[in-house]
Protein backbone atom coordinates (compact mmCIF):
# COMPACT_ATOMS: atom_id res chain seq x y z
CA UNK A 1 0.00 0.00 0.00
CA UNK A 2 1.86 3.21 -0.84
CA UNK A 3 -0.73 5.05 -2.64
CA UNK A 4 -0.55 9.02 -3.79
CA UNK A 5 3.00 9.41 -3.38
CA UNK A 6 5.02 11.84 -4.69
CA UNK A 7 8.51 11.36 -4.78
CA UNK A 8 10.79 14.18 -4.60
CA UNK A 9 14.22 13.81 -5.25
CA UNK A 10 16.38 15.14 -2.57
CA UNK A 11 17.33 18.88 -3.56
CA UNK A 12 20.77 18.33 -1.67
CA UNK A 13 22.04 15.11 -0.19
CA UNK A 14 21.61 15.66 3.35
CA UNK A 15 23.60 13.19 5.70
CA UNK A 16 22.44 10.41 7.14
CA UNK A 17 21.90 9.68 11.11
CA UNK A 18 24.63 7.49 12.14
CA UNK A 19 23.27 6.41 15.31
CA UNK A 20 24.92 3.16 16.02
CA UNK A 21 27.87 4.23 15.44
CA UNK A 22 28.03 7.13 17.22
CA UNK A 23 27.89 5.58 20.53
CA UNK A 24 30.22 2.43 19.74
CA UNK A 25 33.48 3.00 21.83
CA UNK A 26 36.42 2.60 20.26
CA UNK A 27 38.11 -0.32 21.57
CA UNK A 28 34.60 -1.27 23.60
CA UNK A 29 36.49 -4.25 26.24
CA UNK A 30 38.79 -2.32 27.21
CA UNK A 31 38.38 1.43 27.83
CA UNK A 32 40.84 1.87 30.53
CA UNK A 33 43.63 0.91 27.99
CA UNK A 34 42.32 2.91 25.59
CA UNK A 35 42.22 6.09 28.04
CA UNK A 36 45.53 5.03 29.34
CA UNK A 37 46.90 4.96 25.21
CA UNK A 38 44.97 8.58 24.81
CA UNK A 39 46.72 9.90 27.56
CA UNK A 40 50.30 8.90 26.83
CA UNK A 41 49.82 9.95 23.02
CA UNK A 42 48.44 13.37 24.74
CA UNK A 43 51.15 13.75 27.04
CA UNK A 44 54.13 12.29 24.31
CA UNK A 45 53.08 15.11 21.95
CA UNK A 46 52.91 17.46 24.38
CA UNK A 47 56.09 17.11 25.74
CA UNK A 48 57.81 16.36 22.06
CA UNK A 49 56.24 20.08 21.17
CA UNK A 50 57.99 21.05 24.06
CA UNK A 51 61.41 19.86 23.36
CA UNK A 52 61.22 20.54 19.47
CA UNK A 53 60.20 24.67 20.53
CA UNK A 54 63.24 26.84 20.11
CA UNK A 55 65.36 23.65 19.25
CA UNK A 56 64.22 22.61 16.25
CA UNK A 57 61.91 25.11 15.20
CA UNK A 58 61.72 28.54 16.01
CA UNK A 59 59.37 29.08 18.86
CA UNK A 60 58.18 31.96 16.97
CA UNK A 61 55.75 29.33 14.98
CA UNK A 62 55.16 26.90 16.87
CA UNK A 63 55.26 28.52 20.75
CA UNK A 64 55.62 25.74 23.41
CA UNK A 65 53.01 24.42 25.62
CA UNK A 66 54.12 25.53 29.37
CA UNK A 67 54.41 28.88 27.46
CA UNK A 68 50.32 28.72 26.22
CA UNK A 69 49.49 27.21 29.93
CA UNK A 70 50.91 30.23 31.53
CA UNK A 71 48.89 32.73 28.35
CA UNK A 72 45.80 30.53 29.47
CA UNK A 73 46.17 31.26 33.19
CA UNK A 74 46.90 34.62 32.49
CA UNK A 75 43.43 34.92 31.16
CA UNK A 76 42.03 33.16 33.74
CA UNK A 77 43.06 34.81 36.34
CA UNK A 78 42.45 38.24 35.10
CA UNK A 79 38.73 37.24 34.08
CA UNK A 80 39.59 38.20 30.42
CA UNK A 81 39.18 34.64 29.47
CA UNK A 82 35.34 34.64 31.08
CA UNK A 83 34.67 37.68 29.15
CA UNK A 84 35.29 36.41 26.06
CA UNK A 85 34.07 32.73 26.43
CA UNK A 86 30.59 34.12 27.26
CA UNK A 87 30.41 36.29 24.54
CA UNK A 88 31.64 33.87 21.86
CA UNK A 89 29.40 31.00 23.39
CA UNK A 90 26.05 34.05 23.32
CA UNK A 91 27.12 34.73 19.60
CA UNK A 92 26.70 30.57 19.28
CA UNK A 93 24.07 29.47 20.87
CA UNK A 94 21.83 32.35 19.79
CA UNK A 95 22.62 31.76 16.19
CA UNK A 96 22.50 27.84 16.74
CA UNK A 97 18.83 27.96 17.68
CA UNK A 98 17.90 31.15 15.47
CA UNK A 99 19.29 28.15 12.63
CA UNK A 100 17.71 25.58 13.93
CA UNK A 101 14.55 26.54 14.52
CA UNK A 102 13.86 28.15 11.15
CA UNK A 103 15.99 25.65 9.72
CA UNK A 104 13.55 22.83 11.08
CA UNK A 105 10.69 25.17 10.43
CA UNK A 106 11.34 25.60 6.45
CA UNK A 107 12.53 21.92 6.47
CA UNK A 108 9.09 20.73 7.79
CA UNK A 109 7.07 22.56 5.84
CA UNK A 110 8.85 22.13 2.21
CA UNK A 111 9.27 18.24 2.69
CA UNK A 112 5.24 17.78 3.48
CA UNK A 113 4.74 20.55 0.55
CA UNK A 114 5.88 19.29 -2.93
CA UNK A 115 5.00 21.87 -4.80
CA UNK A 116 6.80 25.04 -2.24
CA UNK A 117 9.55 22.45 -2.96
CA UNK A 118 9.86 22.13 -6.27
CA UNK A 119 9.10 26.63 -6.66
CA UNK A 120 12.07 27.29 -3.86
CA UNK A 121 14.30 23.80 -4.49
CA UNK A 122 16.74 25.91 -7.12
CA UNK A 123 16.90 28.84 -4.77
CA UNK A 124 17.76 27.05 -1.77
CA UNK A 125 20.63 25.38 -3.95
CA UNK A 126 21.69 28.69 -4.95
CA UNK A 127 21.87 30.08 -1.56
CA UNK A 128 23.24 26.98 -0.07
CA UNK A 129 26.07 26.81 -2.78
CA UNK A 130 27.57 30.61 -1.62
CA UNK A 131 29.94 30.09 0.80
CA UNK A 132 28.51 31.53 4.25
CA UNK A 133 31.14 32.95 5.45
CA UNK A 134 31.75 35.34 2.63
CA UNK A 135 28.33 36.98 4.01
CA UNK A 136 30.34 38.26 7.05
CA UNK A 137 31.45 41.87 5.03
CA UNK A 138 27.70 41.98 4.26
CA UNK A 139 26.45 41.70 7.45
CA UNK A 140 28.90 44.27 8.76
CA UNK A 141 27.60 46.55 6.67
CA UNK A 142 23.83 45.99 8.02
CA UNK A 143 24.16 45.41 11.63
CA UNK A 144 27.86 46.54 12.72
CA UNK A 145 30.28 44.34 14.33
CA UNK A 146 28.39 43.54 17.83
CA UNK A 147 26.57 40.76 18.41
CA UNK A 148 23.84 40.71 15.68
CA UNK A 149 26.26 40.21 12.90
CA UNK A 150 27.81 37.03 14.46
CA UNK A 151 24.18 35.57 15.14
CA UNK A 152 23.16 36.06 11.73
CA UNK A 153 26.63 34.23 10.12
CA UNK A 154 26.03 31.52 12.85
CA UNK A 155 22.48 30.98 12.37
CA UNK A 156 22.97 30.96 8.29
CA UNK A 157 25.25 28.10 8.22
CA UNK A 158 22.90 26.45 10.57
CA UNK A 159 20.13 27.05 9.00
CA UNK A 160 21.00 25.20 5.94
CA UNK A 161 22.36 22.44 7.41
CA UNK A 162 19.12 21.44 9.75
CA UNK A 163 17.01 22.65 7.00
CA UNK A 164 18.55 19.53 4.69
CA UNK A 165 18.47 17.43 7.43
CA UNK A 166 15.01 18.05 8.61
CA UNK A 167 13.93 18.62 4.72
CA UNK A 168 15.57 14.72 3.68
CA UNK A 169 13.73 13.37 7.07
CA UNK A 170 10.38 14.79 6.55
CA UNK A 171 10.31 13.35 3.10
CA UNK A 172 11.90 9.67 4.03
CA UNK A 173 8.94 9.60 6.48
CA UNK A 174 6.92 6.02 5.70
CA UNK A 175 3.76 7.06 3.75
CA UNK A 176 2.30 3.71 4.80
CA UNK A 177 2.50 4.81 9.02
CA UNK A 178 0.84 8.22 7.59
CA UNK A 179 -2.46 6.40 5.60
CA UNK A 180 -2.50 4.17 8.57
CA UNK A 181 -2.88 7.34 11.26
CA UNK A 182 -5.12 9.13 8.71
CA UNK A 183 -7.48 6.19 8.71
CA UNK A 184 -7.49 6.67 12.14
CA UNK A 185 -9.21 9.55 11.91
CA UNK A 186 -5.70 11.90 12.22
CA UNK A 187 -5.97 15.68 11.62
CA UNK A 188 -3.15 17.26 9.47
CA UNK A 189 -1.63 18.48 12.96
CA UNK A 190 -2.04 15.13 14.81
CA UNK A 191 0.09 13.50 11.62
CA UNK A 192 2.85 15.91 11.62
CA UNK A 193 3.17 15.41 15.27
CA UNK A 194 2.04 11.67 15.73
CA UNK A 195 4.09 10.50 12.91
CA UNK A 196 5.72 13.07 10.64
CA UNK A 197 8.02 14.80 13.44
CA UNK A 198 8.80 11.38 15.31
CA UNK A 199 10.04 9.87 12.49
CA UNK A 200 11.80 12.65 10.80
CA UNK A 201 13.86 13.53 14.58
CA UNK A 202 16.77 11.05 13.93
CA UNK A 203 17.70 13.12 10.96
CA UNK A 204 16.65 16.26 12.47
CA UNK A 205 18.76 15.24 15.58
CA UNK A 206 22.01 14.19 13.13
CA UNK A 207 21.60 17.92 11.73
CA UNK A 208 21.73 19.77 14.79
CA UNK A 209 24.33 17.76 15.59
CA UNK A 210 26.83 18.55 12.64
CA UNK A 211 25.50 21.99 13.11
CA UNK A 212 27.15 22.87 16.25
CA UNK A 213 30.74 23.33 14.93
CA UNK A 214 29.53 25.03 12.28
CA UNK A 215 27.83 27.60 14.64
CA UNK A 216 30.99 28.23 16.47
CA UNK A 217 32.97 28.71 12.93
CA UNK A 218 30.07 30.95 12.08
CA UNK A 219 30.69 32.86 15.26
CA UNK A 220 34.07 32.83 15.45
CA UNK A 221 34.88 33.58 11.57
CA UNK A 222 32.67 36.93 12.37
CA UNK A 223 34.55 37.71 15.47
CA UNK A 224 37.83 37.32 13.42
CA UNK A 225 36.51 39.73 10.86
CA UNK A 226 35.49 42.20 12.95
CA UNK A 227 34.95 43.01 16.46
CA UNK A 228 36.13 43.69 19.73
CA UNK A 229 35.54 40.95 21.99
CA UNK A 230 35.45 36.98 21.99
CA UNK A 231 37.69 33.71 21.85
CA UNK A 232 38.01 34.89 17.82
CA UNK A 233 38.90 38.21 18.57
CA UNK A 234 41.81 37.03 21.07
CA UNK A 235 43.47 34.85 18.41
CA UNK A 236 42.94 37.83 16.46
CA UNK A 237 44.76 40.31 18.56
CA UNK A 238 46.94 37.93 19.31
CA UNK A 239 48.31 37.21 16.10
CA UNK A 240 48.45 40.69 15.38
CA UNK A 241 50.20 41.38 18.34
CA UNK A 242 52.94 38.23 16.84
CA UNK A 243 51.81 36.49 19.88
CA UNK A 244 51.96 32.80 18.98
CA UNK A 245 51.11 31.17 22.40
CA UNK A 246 48.03 33.21 22.84
CA UNK A 247 47.14 31.69 19.55
CA UNK A 248 47.32 28.65 20.15
CA UNK A 249 45.41 29.23 23.44
CA UNK A 250 42.45 30.80 21.57
CA UNK A 251 42.39 27.41 19.47
CA UNK A 252 42.84 25.40 22.72
CA UNK A 253 40.07 27.45 24.26
CA UNK A 254 37.72 26.85 21.03
CA UNK A 255 38.46 23.02 20.80
CA UNK A 256 37.26 22.51 24.21
CA UNK A 257 34.08 24.52 23.65
CA UNK A 258 33.33 22.40 20.39
CA UNK A 259 33.93 18.99 22.34
CA UNK A 260 31.59 20.51 24.96
CA UNK A 261 29.07 21.06 22.58
CA UNK A 262 29.03 17.97 21.04
CA UNK A 263 29.02 16.07 24.50
CA UNK A 264 26.20 18.07 25.14
CA UNK A 265 23.98 17.16 22.19
CA UNK A 266 24.89 13.84 22.18
CA UNK A 267 23.56 13.71 26.12
CA UNK A 268 20.33 15.53 24.91
CA UNK A 269 19.89 12.82 21.96
CA UNK A 270 20.54 10.06 24.28
CA UNK A 271 17.84 10.91 27.13
CA UNK A 272 15.03 12.26 24.57
CA UNK A 273 15.41 9.00 22.50
CA UNK A 274 15.26 6.94 25.46
CA UNK A 275 11.65 9.16 27.30
CA UNK A 276 9.55 8.73 24.18
CA UNK A 277 8.70 5.32 25.38
CA UNK A 278 4.79 6.23 25.25
CA UNK B 1 -26.61 -4.52 -10.03
CA UNK B 2 -28.71 -5.93 -7.49
CA UNK B 3 -30.76 -3.56 -4.84
CA UNK B 4 -27.47 -1.82 -2.89
CA UNK B 5 -29.03 1.16 -0.29
CA UNK B 6 -28.53 -1.70 2.33
CA UNK B 7 -24.85 -2.53 1.17
CA UNK B 8 -21.93 -1.36 3.81
CA UNK B 9 -19.09 -1.46 1.23
CA UNK B 10 -19.95 -1.46 -3.01
CA UNK B 11 -17.91 -1.42 -5.59
CA UNK B 12 -19.54 -0.48 -8.63
CA UNK B 13 -17.77 -1.62 -11.96
CA UNK B 14 -14.25 -0.36 -10.28
CA UNK B 15 -10.89 -1.39 -11.50
CA UNK B 16 -7.86 -0.36 -10.88
CA UNK B 17 -4.75 0.34 -12.79
CA UNK B 18 -0.85 2.16 -12.10
CA UNK B 19 1.20 4.13 -13.88
CA UNK B 20 4.65 3.09 -14.00
CA UNK B 21 6.97 5.49 -16.01
CA UNK B 22 4.76 5.22 -19.32
CA UNK B 23 3.57 1.91 -18.82
CA UNK B 24 0.37 1.34 -17.11
CA UNK B 25 -0.03 -1.89 -15.16
CA UNK B 26 -3.87 -3.37 -14.73
CA UNK B 27 -3.85 -4.35 -10.93
CA UNK B 28 -7.48 -5.02 -10.64
CA UNK B 29 -10.65 -5.58 -12.16
CA UNK B 30 -12.89 -4.44 -13.19
CA UNK B 31 -14.92 -5.93 -10.59
CA UNK B 32 -18.21 -5.40 -8.66
CA UNK B 33 -19.31 -6.30 -5.71
CA UNK B 34 -21.27 -6.05 -1.82
CA UNK B 35 -20.92 -6.51 1.59
CA UNK B 36 -23.15 -6.15 3.90
CA UNK B 37 -23.84 -4.54 7.34
CA UNK B 38 -22.05 -7.32 9.59
CA UNK B 39 -21.57 -9.40 6.71
CA UNK B 40 -17.95 -11.36 7.72
CA UNK B 41 -16.28 -11.97 3.36
CA UNK B 42 -13.51 -13.31 2.89
CA UNK B 43 -11.04 -12.47 -0.57
CA UNK B 44 -9.00 -15.19 -1.69
CA UNK B 45 -7.08 -15.02 -4.98
CA UNK B 46 -3.74 -15.35 -6.58
CA UNK B 47 -0.70 -12.97 -4.87
CA UNK B 48 -0.95 -9.94 -6.82
CA UNK B 49 -4.32 -10.19 -8.20
CA UNK B 50 -5.20 -6.96 -6.38
CA UNK B 51 -6.45 -7.94 -3.06
CA UNK B 52 -4.68 -5.27 -0.97
CA UNK B 53 -5.67 -2.47 -3.80
CA UNK B 54 -9.24 -3.41 -2.93
CA UNK B 55 -9.09 -2.44 0.92
CA UNK B 56 -6.45 0.57 -0.21
CA UNK B 57 -9.71 1.98 -2.03
CA UNK B 58 -12.29 1.11 0.54
CA UNK B 59 -10.02 2.67 3.45
CA UNK B 60 -10.16 5.64 0.79
CA UNK B 61 -6.35 5.61 0.31
CA UNK B 62 -6.31 4.82 -3.34
CA UNK B 63 -8.67 6.04 -6.06
CA UNK B 64 -10.12 3.72 -8.38
CA UNK B 65 -8.92 4.58 -11.95
CA UNK B 66 -12.81 3.98 -12.91
CA UNK B 67 -16.00 2.83 -11.43
CA UNK B 68 -17.53 4.06 -7.86
CA UNK B 69 -16.65 2.54 -4.45
CA UNK B 70 -19.33 3.71 -1.62
CA UNK B 71 -19.31 3.47 1.79
CA UNK B 72 -22.51 3.32 3.39
CA UNK B 73 -24.09 4.22 0.06
CA UNK B 74 -21.63 7.30 0.14
CA UNK B 75 -18.72 7.61 -2.53
CA UNK B 76 -15.65 6.94 -0.88
CA UNK B 77 -13.72 10.18 -2.38
CA UNK B 78 -11.10 10.45 1.14
CA UNK B 79 -9.29 8.38 3.65
CA UNK B 80 -12.05 6.50 5.18
CA UNK B 81 -11.94 6.66 8.59
CA UNK B 82 -14.87 4.81 9.87
CA UNK B 83 -12.40 1.94 9.36
CA UNK B 84 -10.32 -0.22 11.26
CA UNK B 85 -7.57 -1.28 8.88
CA UNK B 86 -5.07 -4.17 9.15
CA UNK B 87 -2.14 -3.50 6.39
CA UNK B 88 -0.71 -6.19 4.81
CA UNK B 89 2.64 -4.24 5.59
CA UNK B 90 3.91 -3.55 9.41
CA UNK B 91 2.88 -0.01 9.93
CA UNK B 92 3.39 0.04 13.88
CA UNK B 93 5.16 3.18 15.05
CA UNK B 94 8.75 2.17 15.62
CA UNK B 95 9.27 4.75 17.91
CA UNK B 96 6.60 3.65 20.61
CA UNK B 97 6.16 1.28 22.92
CA UNK B 98 3.71 -1.44 22.10
CA UNK B 99 1.26 0.24 24.54
CA UNK B 100 1.87 3.86 22.96
CA UNK B 101 1.48 2.09 19.70
CA UNK B 102 -1.98 0.99 20.53
CA UNK B 103 -2.78 4.16 22.56
CA UNK B 104 -2.60 5.97 18.69
CA UNK B 105 -6.24 5.63 17.99
CA UNK B 106 -7.05 5.98 21.41
CA UNK B 107 -5.09 9.73 21.30
CA UNK B 108 -6.37 10.70 18.14
CA UNK B 109 -9.98 10.60 19.59
CA UNK B 110 -8.90 12.91 22.39
CA UNK B 111 -9.48 9.64 25.61
CA UNK B 112 -8.17 11.02 28.94
CA UNK B 113 -5.00 9.54 29.47
CA UNK B 114 -6.63 7.05 32.65
CA UNK B 115 -9.28 6.07 30.33
CA UNK B 116 -6.69 5.61 27.77
CA UNK B 117 -4.30 3.64 29.55
CA UNK B 118 -6.85 1.04 31.37
CA UNK B 119 -8.05 0.64 27.95
CA UNK B 120 -5.14 -0.53 26.19
CA UNK B 121 -3.95 -2.68 28.99
CA UNK B 122 -7.51 -4.63 27.96
CA UNK B 123 -6.77 -4.68 24.59
CA UNK B 124 -3.27 -5.81 25.21
CA UNK B 125 -4.28 -8.71 27.34
CA UNK B 126 -7.06 -9.93 24.67
CA UNK B 127 -3.87 -10.67 21.94
CA UNK B 128 -1.39 -11.95 25.02
CA UNK B 129 0.81 -9.17 25.40
CA UNK B 130 0.36 -7.53 28.21
CA UNK B 131 3.81 -8.45 29.32
CA UNK B 132 5.34 -6.73 26.26
CA UNK B 133 3.33 -3.18 27.07
CA UNK B 134 7.25 -1.38 27.66
CA UNK B 135 8.41 -3.16 24.54
CA UNK B 136 9.09 -1.70 21.00
CA UNK B 137 8.08 -3.50 17.63
CA UNK B 138 11.60 -4.11 16.45
CA UNK B 139 12.34 -6.35 20.13
CA UNK B 140 9.19 -8.24 19.09
CA UNK B 141 8.90 -11.05 16.42
CA UNK B 142 6.78 -10.76 13.18
CA UNK B 143 3.73 -12.61 15.02
CA UNK B 144 3.38 -10.89 18.20
CA UNK B 145 4.13 -7.31 16.27
CA UNK B 146 0.82 -8.52 14.05
CA UNK B 147 -1.24 -9.17 17.42
CA UNK B 148 0.10 -5.56 18.73
CA UNK B 149 -1.41 -4.22 15.20
CA UNK B 150 -4.42 -6.45 15.58
CA UNK B 151 -5.13 -4.83 19.26
CA UNK B 152 -4.81 -1.46 17.44
CA UNK B 153 -7.06 -1.88 15.01
CA UNK B 154 -9.75 -3.30 17.76
CA UNK B 155 -9.18 -0.65 20.45
CA UNK B 156 -11.15 2.53 18.59
CA UNK B 157 -14.01 -0.40 18.26
CA UNK B 158 -14.52 0.45 14.47
CA UNK B 159 -17.52 -1.00 12.99
CA UNK B 160 -16.23 -2.20 9.94
CA UNK B 161 -12.70 -4.46 9.63
CA UNK B 162 -10.35 -4.65 6.69
CA UNK B 163 -7.70 -6.72 7.17
CA UNK B 164 -4.83 -7.93 4.85
CA UNK B 165 -3.59 -11.41 5.80
CA UNK B 166 -3.44 -10.86 9.79
CA UNK B 167 -2.68 -13.99 10.62
CA UNK B 168 -0.33 -15.13 7.91
CA UNK B 169 2.80 -14.86 9.91
CA UNK B 170 1.49 -16.96 13.32
CA UNK B 171 2.25 -20.31 13.93
CA UNK B 172 -0.85 -22.62 13.22
CA UNK B 173 -1.54 -22.73 17.12
CA UNK B 174 -1.57 -19.31 18.10
CA UNK B 175 -3.67 -18.81 14.24
CA UNK B 176 -6.44 -20.45 15.72
CA UNK B 177 -6.36 -18.72 18.66
CA UNK B 178 -6.66 -15.50 16.80
CA UNK B 179 -8.77 -16.76 14.78
CA UNK B 180 -11.63 -17.96 17.24
CA UNK B 181 -10.81 -14.25 18.98
CA UNK B 182 -12.16 -12.66 15.74
CA UNK B 183 -14.66 -14.66 15.43
CA UNK B 184 -16.15 -13.89 19.21
CA UNK B 185 -15.52 -10.35 18.49
CA UNK B 186 -17.59 -10.67 15.38
CA UNK B 187 -20.02 -12.49 16.94
CA UNK B 188 -20.60 -10.32 19.79
CA UNK B 189 -20.67 -6.64 18.06
CA UNK B 190 -21.41 -7.91 14.43
CA UNK B 191 -19.00 -5.99 12.31
CA UNK B 192 -18.85 -5.74 9.11
CA UNK B 193 -15.62 -7.15 7.96
CA UNK B 194 -13.20 -7.96 4.75
CA UNK B 195 -10.71 -9.90 5.16
CA UNK B 196 -7.79 -10.86 2.89
CA UNK B 197 -6.08 -14.28 3.09
CA UNK B 198 -4.31 -16.76 0.83
CA UNK B 199 -5.54 -19.06 3.15
CA UNK B 200 -8.81 -21.60 1.94
CA UNK B 201 -9.61 -23.16 5.01
CA UNK B 202 -9.34 -19.67 7.10
CA UNK B 203 -11.92 -18.20 4.75
CA UNK B 204 -14.16 -20.88 5.47
CA UNK B 205 -13.64 -20.90 9.04
CA UNK B 206 -14.49 -17.19 9.37
CA UNK B 207 -16.44 -16.13 6.44
CA UNK B 208 -20.07 -15.99 5.63
CA UNK B 209 -18.93 -15.50 2.13
CA UNK B 210 -15.71 -16.01 0.09
CA UNK B 211 -15.72 -14.25 -2.74
CA UNK B 212 -12.46 -16.04 -5.37
CA UNK B 213 -10.35 -13.35 -7.38
CA UNK B 214 -8.59 -14.80 -10.89
CA UNK B 215 -5.17 -13.80 -11.73
CA UNK B 216 -4.10 -10.04 -12.28
CA UNK B 217 -6.04 -7.78 -13.16
CA UNK B 218 -8.24 -9.26 -10.54
CA UNK B 219 -12.17 -9.99 -11.21
CA UNK B 220 -14.59 -12.05 -9.23
CA UNK B 221 -14.25 -15.69 -10.42
CA UNK B 222 -16.94 -16.85 -8.00
CA UNK B 223 -18.71 -16.35 -4.87
CA UNK B 224 -19.04 -18.92 -2.58
CA UNK B 225 -21.66 -18.78 0.20
CA UNK B 226 -20.25 -20.63 3.34
CA UNK B 227 -23.23 -22.84 5.10
CA UNK B 228 -22.06 -23.20 8.24
CA UNK B 229 -23.90 -22.52 11.11
CA UNK B 230 -22.79 -19.54 14.10
CA UNK B 231 -21.25 -18.98 16.08
CA UNK B 232 -18.76 -20.98 15.13
CA UNK B 233 -15.36 -23.23 16.84
CA UNK B 234 -12.74 -23.00 15.11
CA UNK B 235 -10.94 -26.14 16.65
CA UNK B 236 -13.88 -28.14 15.76
CA UNK B 237 -14.74 -27.20 12.78
CA UNK B 238 -12.00 -28.05 11.04
CA UNK B 239 -12.54 -31.68 11.59
CA UNK B 240 -16.10 -31.49 10.75
CA UNK B 241 -17.03 -33.31 7.90
CA UNK B 242 -19.38 -30.86 6.91
CA UNK B 243 -16.47 -28.17 6.94
CA UNK B 244 -14.03 -30.61 4.82
CA UNK B 245 -16.34 -31.50 2.11
CA UNK B 246 -17.03 -27.63 1.75
CA UNK B 247 -13.39 -27.27 1.50
CA UNK B 248 -12.88 -29.95 -1.17
CA UNK B 249 -15.93 -27.87 -3.01
CA UNK B 250 -14.23 -24.69 -2.85
CA UNK B 251 -10.43 -26.27 -3.94
CA UNK B 252 -12.48 -27.61 -7.22
CA UNK B 253 -14.33 -24.26 -7.71
CA UNK B 254 -11.17 -22.69 -7.99
CA UNK B 255 -9.65 -25.38 -9.66
CA UNK B 256 -12.02 -24.80 -12.36
CA UNK B 257 -12.24 -21.25 -12.35
CA UNK B 258 -8.46 -20.70 -11.96
CA UNK B 259 -7.10 -22.83 -14.65
CA UNK B 260 -3.54 -21.21 -15.00
CA UNK B 261 -3.08 -22.64 -11.35
CA UNK B 262 -1.52 -19.36 -9.86
CA UNK B 263 0.53 -20.12 -6.67
CA UNK B 264 -2.29 -19.25 -3.64
N1 LIG C 1 1.46 1.65 -5.35
C1 LIG C 1 1.55 0.87 -6.43
N2 LIG C 1 2.19 1.28 -7.54
C2 LIG C 1 2.28 0.51 -8.62
N3 LIG C 1 1.75 -0.71 -8.71
C3 LIG C 1 1.10 -1.20 -7.65
C4 LIG C 1 0.96 -0.44 -6.45
N4 LIG C 1 0.27 -1.19 -5.57
C5 LIG C 1 -0.01 -2.34 -6.18
N5 LIG C 1 0.48 -2.36 -7.44
C6 LIG C 1 0.33 -3.44 -8.41
O1 LIG C 1 -1.02 -3.83 -8.39
C7 LIG C 1 -1.15 -5.22 -8.43
C8 LIG C 1 -2.00 -5.67 -7.29
O2 LIG C 1 -1.36 -5.38 -6.08
P1 LIG C 1 -1.95 -5.80 -4.67
O3 LIG C 1 -1.00 -5.35 -3.65
O4 LIG C 1 -3.33 -5.31 -4.54
O5 LIG C 1 -1.94 -7.39 -4.78
P2 LIG C 1 -2.42 -8.47 -3.71
O6 LIG C 1 -3.56 -9.20 -4.29
O7 LIG C 1 -2.63 -7.82 -2.40
O8 LIG C 1 -1.18 -9.44 -3.67
P3 LIG C 1 -0.56 -10.22 -2.43
O9 LIG C 1 -1.43 -11.38 -2.16
O10 LIG C 1 0.79 -10.66 -2.91
O11 LIG C 1 -0.48 -9.26 -1.30
C9 LIG C 1 0.25 -5.79 -8.40
O12 LIG C 1 0.56 -6.25 -9.67
C10 LIG C 1 1.13 -4.64 -8.04
O13 LIG C 1 2.32 -4.69 -8.77
MG1 LIG D 1 -1.66 -7.82 -0.70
Amino acid sequence: MNPMRVTEPPILVAVAPAAAAADRPLLRDKPATALLCQAVLLFGFLALWEAASGRWVRAFYISKPSLIADRLWGWLASGELWHHLEVTLEETVIGFFVGALTGFTAGLVLGRSPFAARVFGPFIVAVNALPKVALAPLFILWFGIGLPMKVLLAGVIVFFLVFYNTFTGVQSVDDDLINIVRTMGASRRQVVLKVIIPSALLWVFTGLRISIPYALIGAVVGEVFASNAGIGYLINSSAAQFDTAGVFAGLAILTVLAACFTWLLGWIERNTTASRST
Amino acid sequence: MQATSSAKIEFHDVHKSFRRSGAVVEALGPISLQVRPGEFVALLGPSGCGKSTTLNMTAGLMRPSGGTVLFDGVPVTQVNTRVGYLTQRDTLLPWRSVAGNVAVPLEIQGWSGARRAERVRQALVSVGLADFAAHRPAELSGGMRRRVALARMLVSAPDTLLMDEPFGALDAQLKMVMQQQLLDVWQAERKTVLFVTHDLAEALMLADRVVVLGARPGRVKAAFEVALGRPRDVFSLQFEHSFVAMEKQLWELMRSEIAQGEAM
